[in-house]
């Protein structure tokens, strides 16, 4: 009889199982729709935009794909390393090129995580009004940034303003996007962010009232709004929260970090990305000895020789058999000295070197994760300030601050780089972007200052540059296949 | 069993001679009366029901319960056939005899031999599936840590290949092809544990391997069948057995196969000058370091012991096991010690009331190698390892192989126990209650230590690091089934139904510190970091399962045969509305060669007949598809002085629409059974087709999920057809016997649908080398994981040719051509085509025994035909590398070779294409194994019972004209497999061994 009372038991228990057994929640993980859902949450979601600007891809893809474009960089490295970027040193890229992709999808996750903020943070109980109110400015004017370099790069996008994400959208009018986005967003930081010594030492860095006025001077530039361009110019040099740092090299070298003249920076630590590292460096510094980087983005042969006895270069330009720091530049061993055009090795094409504004100093890779990019510097301010001005008809003006760029670039030295004293408007324009050629070379601005001013093709027609087609970028083709169309191409890259 | 077998063929011996004198002697006929008892060879027990029938008539009786006979002959030229069902039938003269006492074999190759099938056991005869089967003392023929690589060959349907010939390395199992884009592993069920892996089991603990393939197999398995099931039976003493000792030793020698060809010192100093012109002034003056010899260690040695006990008395049985494997590896610092201990008991504890517990344990002590095969490969044999200081010197392109050794400190510790526990009660007889418990906790432990060093500026450390790393892996599972078994008349019916439920929990705490305070070993530990941050992670998940399980088998009259089974799997890996997935599978068989009008063939034993259909699924899918996760791995630097502040975001994107994969599998098997059961044949045709493959999708970049961002669907489909043979031959003729065996496995497999969303999805690049070069594709109408690259179509010779064929990233005269396929004048991806596959169109092995009194020859050979490799570390250069030796034969002028390109170390020669592409195919000496019986009486004297002593000899040879150590190159990612880029060498082995029992 035991053994039915037994089987019984057994049959019972065999019976059991519930329905909540195969519910299983991820551990030590949030999941998406309720993040943020406090305060503490909230300032971890925006420090998650800020975080954008060290992801890899955010750099214009990842290589330094349009300083490659531009005069003054070669893709570098050694010959046989990465050669698919060869298409953009003599624009026969395509539009299924993948380094547009990444970026254009970078940028896009940027605005995601802003998004984030705009939509989530407003209706948050346990958060300061004030505090809100920053959060909010801060991941609108990342978000108005993203979209700058939309459509800078690209023309016409698609707009998203919400973090669910319409299904089959077209592209938007650029005007569209600057009048609705990008101006609105940087003036409410504008007037809503504090000054950069308002923030805590330990928020150096945060987007600030003057970050958002410099990056629209630019805007506006670009929009060829040379009034509110000189207005918003002006406003960051009024404020007098930023100067020059006497030493050129500083602008850029570990030691200036957040210096005087640092109005938008992207901080990082010399440790890998999610301890703080950013690769942007480690993708352009010395390859070989010491062990920097990869050596992508080479200053080109012309670059060197434009700068003649111009100070900067030596800041700008690192040569193999330098030595910095105490460590000599060896550079990298498949990477020939001098490199001809020819056989007959009469003309040089390019010498090994390197771009020194990333320079850090150290001989691992690591160190160069710490470098600050620097996305907008006060030098960059009064050259905008000095276009500005002289469109508008102020060049004593315009001179003044294109000579106080000069000045800190002589050093002292009485007897080069002498003050501009040329009034005629457009021998001026030209000699303030020839300014902002030397004084900002290598740090991806010359290729788009070529684009605005209209001068690209006469300087990188020999290159390649094809007008009426590489002002703007392929639109991805993996977007414009997925929309099934839905997304169009821009002129002269739909095969 | 040999031991009986001998004193029978000595019995039978007698007889036969006995029989011959009478015979001679006595050559008239006479009827007469025979009598005498049968009983069993094994244990002498009598054997009752025994047919005895006089040779050509139908003239029989049966023996009594004391298994005792008599019948009348008509004479001495009478031959009696004693046959009883499970014994093997036995021909006995009677001249000249009236007393003939018979001692019965038990057949081993018999029909009604059990084989183990999921939930249960089902006779051969009644088997609808197709279903393989390998003997414990098979798998014991290769010194192998792990008890997988010893099926290579030995099983049709199914390919094993090596990821590493590292000590400890996992094998990498694939059942009928590769039938999902994702985890394409098959389960393991170990005394009925289901695991994902049984590296830590020790083969010697093993009596058995079943490998369940099509879906009348495997559907009882559900959601885990599709990729095959393996059912592995550990040994087991049975009730009233005798208790046998089993003492088993064995130490091997390992050898490395071959060295590549790679330049000499002075052919690469050559090479260099044409490079660079003027690099060597002195060509006679350079170095010529072999730095493959200076890595491998000469003859490292494998050693193995295991002792076990086994037996029972009238209510119980056991097995307890003790095993140690200590294996150093052909690498220095790549030593891999195991200890297992195993324990199965079995008691009846009431008349129907059975418990039992299956227990293993091991501990696996695992040095990892350092990574620096492909090092070695590459480094400039004009370099020395030593300065004159006696320090690491620097050498180029690569580093210091030996440094990287010395610096190198990489060890897991693992400690994983599994148990199986259950209880059985027979109710009514017929009726069987089971309910077992399962536990599988695995913990592991990693140590990754790294000095200060300094060898060069890229072969440096300025800081010491210590990560440790604890992984915890505990699954239980408790399975309730209820099993019935009734025979009635000519109806036969065995039926199983159930309810399981499982759970995972997986978490692995890890962390890295900087800047020990001191480098000796005694401060590997965290709290001897002076820095203080902390580099932390974790990757805890938890996974549920619940099933319903059933099936029936029915036997009409041994003839007909019916299997229907039905399984019903809910998961915690999808949502609600989706976690449940059904598996039903039918299947027939026919014991065609019982039928009335089958022909009589004498020579024809048995011939089967058997198809089967059933749906089954894959499950082993990441936990998280189907969740959008927040990450807080996004933080933001600010400050002065800069500090990372936490940041959190979107980190990946869900699909909570996800579902089960399903693989619709259809099977037709034929059986033969002749020549008295000496030949067996199986053939099988197959066809499983997997649907709703979950695969990654493009989403629009500015949904903002980030770049290359993909979603997972279910969207693919895949089929693999083929054929499977296996034919054997076994005899035994007086002191000699032998067998031979032939199996092979034909695939093939398509790519059906991909769910393309969008053109980039139409195609799957992978196989990337370690410079982000991707060499495989995977498309629709072709097989998953082709090779993808340029076709060569000779070398520039001339500017002519340079002028005529286009050229990509600046290629100029002794260049390689690469073939313009599409014509538009152009290089570019749409001339890639498919280069080759690393999936082999035949699998095969064959294997051969001869055996003379006591001594024994067993040979296996193991290949595969039709299969590409791609050498992946002849491309991947990021540097100037050392050459492989057919650049020997480059161009270097007109007309000098129109394959072999002029020297270059980087550029438009190392693109994917089929320059880089090799054959596969290969034929391997698997093992020779050479073994002798030692003499009975002296072992008897010593008081031992049988023992064998013998010589092994693993990987003897390979025909293979690949340039790499090993053509035997496997991949766990399946739309990665057959690259090799700079694989850990499989050595050879020759062992020595003794087994000894008592």
């Amino acid at each position: 009889m035991k053994i039915y009372v037994y089987s019984l038991i057994l049959i019972l228990l065999m019976s059991t199982s519930c329905e909540d057994f195969l519910d299983k929640a991820p551990k030590g993980n949030l999941t998406s729709g309720n993040f943020p859902g406090n305060a503490d949450e909230a300032l971890l979601a925006v420090n998650g935009v800020y975080n954008t600007l060290r992801i890899w891809n955010f750099n214009t893809g990842g290589f330094p794909i349009i300083d490659i474009m531009s005069d003054e960089v070669r893709k570098g490295s050694n010959a046989g390393d990465a050669i698919w970027l060869n298409v953009y040193d003599d624009f026969t890229f395509d539009q299924g090129a993948t380094d547009f992709e990444s970026w254009w999808a970078t940028l896009y996750q940027g605005i995601r995580r802003a998004n984030l903020i705009v939509e989530k943070v407003p209706g948050l109980q346990d958060l300061d009004e004030d505090l809100k109110t920053q959060y909010i400015a801060e991941a609108r004017f990342l978000r108005a940034f993203f979209y700058f370099e939309l459509v800078r790069t690209f023309g016409d996008v698609p707009k998203v303003l919400s973090i669910t994400p319409e299904t089959s959208l077209s592209r938007s009018p650029v005007d569209e996007i600057y009048n609705e986005i990008i101006i609105p967003d940087m003036e409410f930081g504008v007037l809503n962010l504090p000054q950069k010594d308002e923030y805590p030492l330990k928020d150096m860095g945060r987007i600030t009232s003057g970050t958002c006025s410099g990056m629209l001077a630019k805007v506006y530039l670009y929009r060829k709004d040379f009034i509110n361009a000189e207005k918003y110019a002006m406003e960051v040099i009024d404020s007098k929260k930023y100067s020059l740092d006497p030493d050129f090299s500083n602008a850029l070298s570990v030691e200036g970090e957040f210096g005087t003249g640092s109005v938008f920076e992207v901080g990082a630590a010399a440790e890998g990305f999610n301890e703080g590292g950013n690769q942007y460096a480690n993708t352009i510094s010395v390859r070989g000895t010491p062990n920097l980087g990869w050596g992508f983005g080479r200053p080109t042969y012309e670059l060197i020789q434009e700068f003649g006895s111009d100070p900067r270069a030596d800041a700008t330009i690192l040569f193999v058999g330098e030595v910095l720091d105490g460590v000599e530049i060896e550079g990298d061993i498949s990477t020939p000295d001098t490199t001809y055009t020819d056989e007959t090795k009469t003309e040089i094409l390019e010498v090994e070197c390197y771009n020194q504004k990333v320079y850090t100093p150290g001989d691992e890779p690591r160190y160069s994760f710490g470098h600050n990019r620097r996305l907008l510097r006060y030098a960059d301010v009064l050259l905008m300030a000095a276009e500005a001005l002289n469109e508008n008809d102020k060049p004593v003006e315009a001179l003044f601050y294109v000579n106080l760029v000069r000045e800190r670039a002589r050093g002292g030295n009485e007897n080069i780089l002498p003050d501009i004293t040329q009034r005629n408007k457009d021998l001026l324009r030209d000699l303030i972007i020839d300014e902002r050629h030397f004084e900002l070379a290598l740090e991806g601005h010359r290729f788009y200052d070529l684009v605005r001013t209209g001068k690209a093709e006469e300087v990188l027609g020999p290159l390649g540059f094809k007008k009426g087609t590489h002002e703007l970028m392929p639109v991805p083709l993996s977007e414009i296949n997925i929309s099934e169309g839905k997304i169009s191409q821009n002129d002269g890259y739909d095969l | 069993m040999k031991l009986m077998f001998n004193k029978v063929l000595k019995i039978v011996k007698a007889m036969v001679f006995l029989g011959l004198l009478f015979f001679f002697s006595n050559a008239y006929a006479q009827p007469r009366v025979i009598s005498g008892k049968i009983i069993d060879a094994a244990d002498a027990s009598a054997l009752p029901g025994v047919n005895v029938v006089i040779k050509g008539t139908t003239t029989g009786v049966i023996s009594n319960l004391l298994g005792e006979y008599t019948i009348q002959v008509s004479g001495d030229d009478a031959i009696l056939i004693f046959s009883y069902i499970g014994y093997e039938k036995l021909e006995q003269s009677v001249a000249g005899i009236s007393i003939l006492d018979v001692n019965l074999k038990q057949e081993t190759t018999a029909l009604d031999e059990l084989v183990v099938i999921g939930y249960g056991t089902v006779r051969k005869s009644d088997l609808t599936g197709s279903v393989s089967s390998v003997k414990g003392d098979d798998l014991i023929k290769i010194p192998s840590s792990n008890p997988l690589m010893a099926l290579q060959g030995k099983v049709s349907g199914v390919q094993v290949s090596s990821s590493s010939g590292e000590p400890g390395g996992a094998a990498i199992v694939r059942v009928r092809g590769v039938g999902t884009l994702n985890n394409t592993n098959p389960i393991f069920v170990v005394d009925g544990v289901i695991l994902d892996d049984v590296s830590f089991l020790n083969t010697n603990d093993i009596a058995s391997i079943e490998a369940l393939k099509d879906a009348s197999a495997t559907a009882i398995y559900g959601s885990r069948g599709a990729n095959g099931v393996f059912i592995i039976t550990t040994k087991m003493g049975g009730f009233g057995k005798e208790a046998q000792v089993n003492f088993k030793s064995e130490l091997s020698v390992q050898k490395l196969q071959k060295e590549i060809d790679v330049l000499s010192g002075r052919e690469f100093a050559e090479v260099l000058n044409e490079i660079t012109p003027g690099t060597i002034n002195n060509l006679d003056a350079v170095a010529d370091y072999d730095w493959q010899e200076s890595i491998f260690q000469e003859n490292p040695l494998i050693k193995s012991y295991d002792l076990s006990f086994m037996g029972g008395s009238d209510k119980m049985g056991y097995y307890l096991g003790a095993g140690v494997y200590d294996q150093d590896g052909i690498i220095p610092k790549s030593t891999y010690k195991r200890y297992n201990f195993k324990l199965n008991t079995d008691y009846q504890i009431k008349k129907n009331i059975k418990v039992g517990s299956n227990m293993s344990a091991s501990y696996i002590d695992d040095d990892n190698a350092p990574n620096v095969v492909i090092s070695a490969y590459r480094a400039w044999p004009i370099d020395e390892p030593y300065d004159a200081n006696n320090n690491f010197a620097e050498v180029r392109g690569t580093g210091n192989p030996l440094a990287a050794i010395e610096y190198s400190n990489s060890n897991s510790k693992n400690l994983r126990l599994i148990n199986n526990t259950y209880i059985e009660l027979t109710l009514l007889k017929d009726i069987k209650l089971k309910s077992s418990y399962q536990l599988d906790y695995s913990a592991q432990r990693e140590k990754i230590f790294s000095p200060e060093y300094y060898v060069s500026p890229t072969q440096q450390v300025t800081r010491n690091s210590l990560s440790l790393d604890f992984t915890e892996d505990r699954r239980w599972i408790w399975e309730n089934t209820a099993s019935y078994y009734k025979e009635i008349g000519e109806h036969r019916i065995n039926a199983v139904a159930g309810i399981t439920a499982q759970e995972l929990y997986y978490e692995s705490p890890g962390m890295t510190v900087n800047r020990l305070i001191n480098e000796d070993p005694t401060f590997w530990y965290v709290n001897a970091a002076l820095s203080d941050t902390v580099y932390v992670g974790d990757s805890p998940y938890e996974t549920s399962m619940s099933s319903f399980l059933g099936r029936v088998n029915y036997s009409f009259n041994g003839k007909y045969l019916f299997t229907a089974s039905f399984r019903a799997d809910g998961s915690s890996k999808f949502e609600s509305n989706n976690q449940w997935g059904y598996f039903p599978t039918f299947a027939t068989g026919w014991n065609i060669s019982d039928e009335d009008f089958f022909p009589e063939v004498d020579a024809i034993d048995n011939l089967k007949i058997r198809a089967s259909w059933g749906i089954i699924g894959n499950e082993k899918i990441s936990w998280n598809d189907r969740y959008s996760l927040i990450g807080n791995d996004f933080g933001a630097v600010f400050g002065s002085p800069e500090l990372i502040q936490s940041g959190a975001t979107f980190s990946g994107t869900g699909n909570d629409l996800l579902t089960w994969e399903s693989t619709y599998q259809t099977n037709l098997g034929f059986e033969l059974n002749a020549f008295s059961n000496k030949f067996t044949a199986e053939v099988d045709f197959y066809r499983k087709e997997t649907k709703d493959i979950l695969v990654y999708l493009s989403v629009p970049g500015y949904y903002g999920f980030g770049s290359y961002a993909k979603v997972r669907f279910n969207a693919a489909n895949v089929l693999n057809r083929g054929m499977e043979l296996n034919l054997g031959w076994r005899e035994k003729k007086g002191d000699f016997f032998y067998s031979f065996n032939v199996l092979a496995t034909t695939v093939h497999n398509e790519v059906l649908e991909l769910g393309a969303t969008s053109p980039s999805d139409s195609i799957i690049y992978a196989g990337s080398l370690s410079n982000g070069q991707r060499v495989t594709a995977t498309t629709v109408g072709n097989s998953i994981g082709y090779f993808l690259g340029y076709r060569i179509q000779g070398v520039f010779q001339n500017q002519d040719d340079l002028d005529t064929y286009p050229s990509i990233y600046g290629q100029k005269i002794g260049d390689l051509i690469y073939e313009d396929v599409v014509k538009d004048g152009v290089i570019n991806e749409k001339d890639k085509v498919e280069i080759g596959s690393p999936i082999p169109d035949l699998i095969y092995g064959f294997s051969a025994t001869l055996g003379y009194k006591k001594f024994s020859v067993s040979m296996d050979f193991q290949g595969q035909y039709g299969n590409e490799i791609y050498n992946g570390k002849n491309q991947t250069r990021f540097s100037l590398y050392n050459f492989e030796g057919k650049v020997r034969d480059r161009w270097n002028g007109e007309g000098s070779s129109n394959t072999e390109p002029k020297i270059t170390s980087l550029g438009g020669n190392y693109q994917t294409s089929d320059y880089f592409i090799e054959n596969g195919s290969y034929l391997r000496l698997r093992t020779l194994l050479i073994s002798y019986d030692l003499p009975e009486k002296l072992m008897e004297k010593a008081g031992l019972g049988k023992s064998i002593i013998y010589l092994r000899g693993t990987n003897i040879f390979t025909l293979s004209s690949y340039s790499g150590y090993s053509p035997d190159i496997g991949g766990f990612d399946p739309l990665s497999t057959g690259i090799d880029q700079g694989i850990y060498p499989i050595t050879s082995a020759y062992s020595l061994g003794i087994n000894v029992t008592f």
